[in-house]
């Protein structure tokens, strides 16, 4: 076939070396990327779910139908059911009030119980549940029944021996969920004990994990009724849902921006290679090729070209994050699972479609190239408009976007930004460039340089393009990559509170703190709670206020009220105001979900049931909340004095410096106070963070190193018209020297202004990002724009004097004859 | 009775507009007849619309008004690729700036119009080795465009017009990029085989020498196309 041949003709002359190249390396750039996001997403879920036992958790009040047990199975999904009830737990003649946990064998799904040998033994993992007969209790029942390994408690109406001490449940909740003490038991006892009665507040929970779990979720979730609830590692656990599924965006957003990079790259010699062949297309016509066989041939080039290139891409991809993933292995403390297939399927596909979507306005206009232009080089070609250029591409970087990120939003803005960037390129980017010519006083290299840039609007116009659109995808990835990280250290400082108290009472306060203080320990304030029922709102009844629909789970039970008269430092207002020192009793500011749930305004009144009491409180303002703090932290917090006539009791969070044996010490002195240590769920948080942490910064890494191939693409493209200006200046006497400092000096202003567009738009997009998808704070970043442009510049200005390097060193006969052909 | 012309051109004008929207006519109410075997040149002043006519006469453009036949079949109203059509196998050119594919060697340049006829890889090299050994360039069969001299790669290039035995071969200032002698060896070259392969030959040019050779000589100016006695 002779598009075969001549692709192989074209390709040993070397003429194809650079557009095969740009889509070797731009494949194997997407394919790294998205093996090692793929990987590192998978690592961080499955970290994640260690949290929640499973990676998606049924909760109701029945036992699960038994169909969708048969329906996980087939999935390849694997399930454990655990049941959950209070229960009174005793020892002679002391009881308790503690959470029972009934599980069997395979619980956990994810992650690992944590047992120790005796109160003050060291922690480690189990590898079973309880025997039949025995049961392990967690240090706060050890420490209210005053028992210990080896001592028999009574469970219902059986007795069971306890033979661990209960450190770490992975899926028992860091805050205020299961604050009673917990006994976990063998499933087997269950009947003998007789704890379950008809009517008794039992909860069955099932844990899921592994197989086809998204399509299970997909099967259940419509089925699901109002008493159940299915939720998954983000819902379950925000503490590191959050983290989890920003970094994911931020993953999803790397490979979206190395899609537009290479994109960017392949384009740009795609253009060239159709540039190249603009006379050979003419040509063929005049051999009295259609139009349909001129492009028929291109095409095929085109296609047998993407195929081997891409293949090859994606092979280096693999073994390059192979590679690379062993180089830092060292460094590594997160531990990836082994890469799927997936990746290579997407990588091939993505070269075809970042090819054709930016390559398909070159082959058109190949194929329409009027024979005529053979002997009129000034002939015009119809080329397509900009509109339908850019339409294409922007529809090939859609779909990829997509496919990587699978998230329209998320596309649909970084698109948007890309458009901007685009517009502010062509309309801002010109005018700078023409206003850049006082610069040209600087000397005689400058002159060249800027005049460079000024005479040719069209090709540093494009090269301003790709540098921007790098610079953009870069700064983008740099600065959140930052912020996220910032915002997870702050997350969980190493001076967290690890201990919560709550039940203190007043009489007993002075004594807590004096006991809290002598230990070493570094106690929060105390927030006294009450607790009560949302009765009405503007003297409207809750129901009718809602107009009959449900009201939010949170105020459907009676919930912990308080009062205070200092903002929490995880707390803000977004609504309204806090109280002031002039404020009296009878204000109340919301948490703003909440808020927005009850369908509440600024200036409502609002009343709570308090035992056969009421209190009633204008809304002043709302609090955005951040839960995944491990502070305390409250729905409803009354101006100082609302709650004064009621009977409270005190809650609040410290640091102790020895949590697992300073609770139980803690706990005996005041029996009635209950201690919830969350040092091991912290502990936890913050090695997942940091892994996380570390995730995000290989794949910045990358990001940068495809930004920079991208750089060199796109000097090399514009090699041909620096070797005819190199000539030209050398054959009239130019020295070496001004040639370097000129092109020095268009370089490092190319840089500087794509540096400063590429501020612009990484502004507006992280602005989206921040406040639409990241849920974070958001505010113009001045080390972007100071740092853009510098580094933009110099990074520029040094590759592009190198790449052009060899334009400079030709002698001006070989420079003009190879510029002439 | 005289044989059909190869090409006649009937009544034709052609013209464009300029950047202002005014129009500029070039060519006015041409009639010429060309007959098989004939070698004819078209001379003129720089602009007179040399390379237009040429353009037209190849049926690589249409006239704005009146008919070209090629072998009795009018190219007006025919769509490009349908021009194109006639074009293959039929029609050959030689320009003045070679215009050979700088990825390929000169073999690979001269084997492209017949490879792209269809005819087999094994008999393109046979036939265009002969031609690059009848143009004395059998020791160059595998240099590319780069590594040859201006003359080299004219020769090339009328090796690759020749080699698909094309009743026409049309030549735009075949001379115009080359030294004076390397110029003359061209146009030797290319009317040893004109008169060998019994081709109808027309070229454009400034060249007198190379104009002088021709059976036939036309001037174009002002829009007007006149034979010139020989």
């Amino acid at each position: 076939m002779i598009a075969l041949r001549l692709l192989w003709r074209e390709f040993s002359s070397g003429q194809l070396t650079l557009l095969a190249l740009a889509i070797v390396v731009s494949v194997a750039a997407m394919t790294t990327t998205e093996v090692l996001t793929d990987r590192i997403d998978r690592a961080m879920r499955s970290d994640a779910a260690a949290l929640l036992g499973g990676d998606l958790k049924l909760t109701g009040p029945r036992p699960i139908q038994t169909e969708w047990l048969v329906a996980a199975e087939s999935m390849g999904v694997l399930a454990t059911e655990t049941i959950e009830f209070p229960s009174v737990i005793g020892r002679g003649s002391t009881f308790e009030l503690t959470g029972v946990k009934i599980i069997t064998d395979g619980y956990p799904l994810k992650g690992q119980l944590e047992i120790s040998d005796s109160r003050a033994g060291i922690g480690y993992p189990a590898s079973r549940i309880p025997d039949p007969g025995t049961a392990w209790a967690d240090p706060q029942l050890v420490s209210k029944l005053d028992i210990d390994v080896g001592d028999q408690v009574s469970v219902g109406e059986t007795e069971l021996e306890i033979t661990k001490i209960l450190i770490f449940e992975p899926d028992r909740g860091g805050s205020f969920v299961s604050l009673t003490p917990r006994l976990l038991m063998n499933q087997v006892d269950l009947e003998s004990s007789q704890l379950i009665q008809p009517g008794s507040r039992v909860r069955y929970i099932t844990l899921f994990a592994d197989g086809d779990i998204k399509g299970f979720q997909a099967f259940v979730e419509p089925k699901l009724d109002i008493s159940q609830r299915l939720s998954g590692v983000v819902d379950g656990r925000p503490e590191v849902g959050n983290a989890v599924t920003r970094a994911t965006t931020y993953l999803s957003l790397a490979g979206l921006l190395t899609v537009l990079l290479s994109g960017a790259a392949i384009a740009m010699t795609a253009n060239r290679w159709a540039s190249d062949h603009v006379t050979d297309s003419a040509l063929f016509r005049t051999f009295g090729l259609s139009g349909r066989e001129t492009f028929k041939i291109f095409a095929t080039e085109l296609v047998v070209l993407g195929g081997v290139a891409s293949s090859l891409g994606v092979i280096i991809g693999y073994a390059l994050q192979i590679i690379l993933i062993d180089a830092i292995a060292g460094l590594l403390t997160i531990s990836l699972p082994e890469p799927s297939g997936q990746p290579a399927f997407l990588g091939l596909l993505t070269g075809f479609v970042t090819l054709f979507g930016f390559a398909a306005p070159a082959l058109i206009l190949l194929a329409n190239v009027p024979p005529i232009r053979i002997l009129k080089r000034d002939y015009p070609v119809a080329i397509m408009g900009q509109i339908g250029r850019y339409g294409f591409a922007l529809f090939a970087v859609g779909t990829l976007g997509y496919l990587y990120s699978n998230d329209w939003r998320l596309t649909a803005w970084v698109l948007v930004a890309v458009v901007i960037l685009v517009a502010a390129v062509t309309l801002i980017g010109r005018v700078v460039i023409r206003g850049l010519s006082p610069l040209e006083r600087l000397g005689p290299a400058w002159r060249f340089g800027i005049q460079q840039l000024i005479r040719d609007p069209a090709s540093s116009g494009g090269q301003l393009m790709a540098f921007s659109l790098t610079a953009l995808a870069v700064a983008m990835v740099a600065l959140i990559r930052f912020d996220l990280i910032s915002t997870w250290e702050t997350q969980v400082p190493n001076d967290a509170p690890n201990t919560f108290a709550l039940n203190i009472t007043d009489q007993d306060q002075a004594d807590f703190i004096q006991a809290v203080t002598s230990k070493g320990g570094d106690l929060a304030p105390l927030y006294p709670i009450v607790r009560g029922r949302l009765e009405s709102v503007n003297g409207t009844q809750l129901v009718e206020h809602l107009d009959g629909n449900e009201p939010p789970r949170s105020v459907r039970r009676e919930l912990s009220l308080t009062e205070s008269g200092v903002l929490g430092r995880d707390n803000s207002i977004d609504r309204g105001r806090f109280f002031t020192s002039t404020d009296g009793p009878g204000l109340v500011t919301v948490e703003s979900k909440l808020f927005e749930e009850l369908e509440l305004e600024i200036g409502d009144v609002i009343v709570y049931n308090i035992g056969p009491d009421q209190v009633s409180a204008e809304v002043v303002g709302t609090r955005k909340v951040h839960w995944e703090s491990m502070l305390p932290n409250f729905f409803m917090i009354f101006s100082p004095g609302t709650l004064e006539p009621f009977q409270a009791t005190r809650l609040t969070s410290m640091r102790l410096p020895n949590p697992s044996v300073q609770t139980a010490e803690i706990s005996s002195e005041f029996r009635q106070v209950t201690l919830l240590s969350v040092d091991a769920i912290l502990n936890q948080i913050r090695d997942i963070l940091g892994r996380v942490s570390q995730a995000v910064s290989i794949v910045l890494y990358f990001v940068l190193a495809g930004g920079i191939l991208v750089l060199a693409a796109s000097i090399q493209t514009s090699l041909p018209e620096r070797r005819k200006e190199a000539a030209i200046l050398r054959s009239l006497g130019g020295s070496d020297n001004l040639l370097s400092q000129s092109q020095w000096a268009e370089f490092l202003t190319l840089g500087v202004v794509s540096g400063v567009l590429a501020a612009l738009s990484t502004d507006f997009l992280s602005w989206f990002l921040y406040s639409k998808i990241l849920n974070l704070e958001w505010s113009s970043n001045w080390q972007v724009w100071l740092l853009a442009p510098l580094i933009t510049g110099a990074i520029v200005g040094v590759i592009g004097r190198l790449s052009a390097k060899q334009a400079r060193q030709m002698s001006p006969a070989l420079l003009l004859k190879i510029a002439d052909t | 009775m005289s044989a059909q012309p190869v090409l006649h051109v009937r009544n034709v004008s052609h013209g464009f507009e300029d950047h202002t929207g005014h129009h500029l006519s070039v060519l006015e109410s041409l009639e010429l007849k060309i007959n098989p075997g004939d070698s004819l040149a078209i001379v003129g002043p720089s602009g007179a619309g040399k390379s237009t006519l040429l353009s037209l006469l190849a049926g690589l453009d249409v006239p704005g008004s009146g008919d070209i036949l090629f072998n009795g079949e009018a190219f007006s109203g025919l769509t490009e690729d349908q021009r194109a059509n006639i074009r293959r196998g039929r029609i050959g050119f030689v320009f003045q700036s070679f215009q050979l594919l700088q990825g390929l060697t000169a073999l690979e340049n001269v084997m492209l119009p017949l490879e792209l006829m269809g005819l087999s890889v094994k008999e393109s090299k046979q036939r265009s080795t002969r031609w690059l050994d009848r143009v004395g360039l059998r020791a160059r069969t595998h240099h590319r465009p780069r590594m040859l001299s201006g003359g080299e790669q004219q020769r090339v290039a009328v090796a690759r017009a020749f080699v698909s035995e094309p009743s026409l071969l049309f030549a735009d200032e075949p001379t115009g990029n080359l030294d004076r002698k390397t110029g003359e060896s061209i146009t030797d070259l290319l009317f040893s085989l004109n008169r060998e392969t019994g081709t109808t030959l027309i070229l454009v040019t400034h060249d007198e020498r190379l104009a002088g050779q021709c059976q036939r000589l036309l001037h174009l100016e002002d829009g007007q196309l006149n034979e010139v006695p020989a």
